[in-house]
């Protein structure tokens, strides 16, 4: 275990390519919270998160048969994550509206760290609620640079823009995060596909 | 207006330096003027409430670890990773679809001129000299099938990919060289078919060939975005389509979707107030949204 665990990626999707299921299961475990996180920071709550992280894992090793090395591994799930997670969001959309949102609920307060945590989750809501309110061209971009660290070469092919649009995406779902976690940018709201200083193409 | 751009282009120039990504100029400008400096600031604490996620509880985690092994137990033995990289379905231009159309049109043209052609000669001998009459209808069919494939543009794409395989057999899932591969393979240049084509039989298969050779295949709403953008004309109306649908009418697919298991299906482009849709036309729900 110790030997599979210090394994890299490239070594572990080799061997369960070829069937091993322990270092699969090394693979997922060293993935899961990455993609977890890429579900929840796009599909919003942490519910949904958790139905898309799980579908995404099932994805992935469906996938993996197919995955020829081109990408990191990493990043080769991220997007897996992302399709994952929009899924989730459009299954929402098709459900009806939960009239109660658990994550809404106040969390018991009867310890001596209650108002730290509660500053917490209250920091969280926000963040989930201005995050929720991006256009989806925006909050991709910005998922894939702030969370997954992805650079705006590797952004572009995933999201499969140009690298001048990623660059603006991420600039502007940013400033309006900033606006509306309080600091006010008055960059506009909806995206433009051809904003006026937007290269056409990798400039 | 002008105002406006300013600001965005101040922003765009602080996220680019927050991410490393600013040319050597654009960082000293940036790091020569204090409020830029204070704009990265605040974008990067803006970073730093995105990438501060909490985790899923171990249960949660486990519990989707444990599901996708369970997956992993119910593939086939043996599903070994392919002999040849399979490159990621892109979508086709419209030039491109546009190209296949005319030759698919063209080659039935040329399909249905050779039965004509065949027939009248054939009731023109009445069947009393049929080698003859055989020479002569191959011989007016390649006649047609030449005038057709040079009416052409000479970028077209015909009905069969060129011998992509050859060009892969050496790459191995995983390796580097794999994907340069797969990449040729994609991009290889379509060859016109054998001239056997020139019967009719073959004339008419070909013609035949399934349309969603063609289709593309979209998997995010940039993809379905670019390819809305690229038709010709404006989709028809979402409810509409579903309406057609959901009646069986006979829709013509424009493309496919692959969800993120790899499922296909194929859909429908249409039209929303902000943007665009794919509907599929299996049961003909919105499977795909873009914004426009």
């Amino acid at each position: 275990m110790r030997t599979l665990e210090a394994a890299d990626d490239r070594a572990l999707v080799a061997a369960a390519q070829a069937g091993d299921r322990a270092a699969l299961d090394t693979l997922l475990r060293r993935h899961y919270d990455r993609v977890h996180a890429i579900c929840r920071r796009i599909a919003g709550s942490s519910r949904d998160a958790d139905d898309a992280a799980q579908e995404a894992m099932i994805s992935i090793v469906r996938g993996l048969a197919r995955f020829d090395g081109r990408a990191a591994f990493s990043t080769w799930t991220y997007r897996i994550a992302t399709n994952a997670a929009l899924d989730e969001i459009r299954k929402r959309d098709r459900r009806p509206a939960p009239h109660v949102d658990a994550e809404g609920s106040t969390p018991d307060v009867a310890d001596a760290l209650s108002h730290r945590r509660i500053e917490g989750v209250a920091d969280r809501l926000a963040i989930d609620q201005a995050l929720d309110a991006l256009p989806e061209e925006f909050r991709l971009a910005v998922v894939l640079r702030d969370l997954c660290d992805l650079d705006y070469a590797e952004i572009a092919e995933a999201l499969d823009v140009p690298v001048g649009t990623v660059k603006s995406r991420i600039a502007r779902g940013r400033s309006l995060l900033a606006s509306r976690l309080g600091n006010p940018s008055p960059v506009t709201e909806r995206p433009s596909t051809t904003p006026p200083h937007e290269p056409t193409d990798d400039g | 207006m002008m105002a406006d751009n300013d600001d965005r282009n101040a922003v765009e120039l602080a996220s680019a330096y927050l991410d490393g990504e600013a040319t050597a100029a654009e960082r000293a400008l940036v790091e020569s003027d204090a409020a830029l400096m204070a704009l990265v600031e605040r974008l990067r604490q803006v970073r730093y409430a995105v990438a501060d996620v909490p985790p899923a509880p171990p249960s949660v985690r486990d519990a989707a670890i444990a599901a996708a092994l369970a997956a992993f137990d119910e593939l086939p033995v043996g599903a070994a990773p392919p002999e040849q990289p399979v490159a990621p379905p892109k979508v086709a231009s419209l030039e491109r679809r546009r190209q296949m159309r005319q030759m698919q049109i063209l080659t039935a043209a040329a399909a249905a001129a050779v039965l004509v052609i065949g027939g009248f000669v054939v009731a023109n001998r009445g069947g009393d000299d049929d080698a003859s009459t055989a020479d002569e209808v191959q011989e007016a069919a390649v006649t047609v099938l030449s005038e057709a494939v040079e009416a052409t543009p000479t970028t077209a794409p015909a009905l069969a990919p060129a011998a992509a395989p050859t060009t892969t057999t050496t790459a191995r899932a995983g390796e580097p060289g794999a994907t340069a591969s797969a990449d040729e393979a994609a991009d290889a240049p379509m060859v016109a078919a054998p001239t056997e084509m020139a019967t009719a039989e073959s004339v008419i298969e070909a013609a035949g060939a399934p349309a969603d050779a063609s289709l593309p295949v979209l998997h995010d709403p940039g993809d379905l975005r670019t390819f809305a953008a690229g038709l010709a004309d404006d989709p028809p109306a979402v409810d509409e389509v579903v309406a057609d649908c959901e009646q069986d009418r006979q829709l013509e697919p424009d493309a496919e979707f692959e969800d993120a298991n790899g499922d296909t299906v194929a859909v429908v482009v249409a039209r929303t107030a902000d943007g665009y849709t794919a509907v599929s036309l299996d049961d003909c729900t919105i499977v795909l949204r873009s914004s426009s």
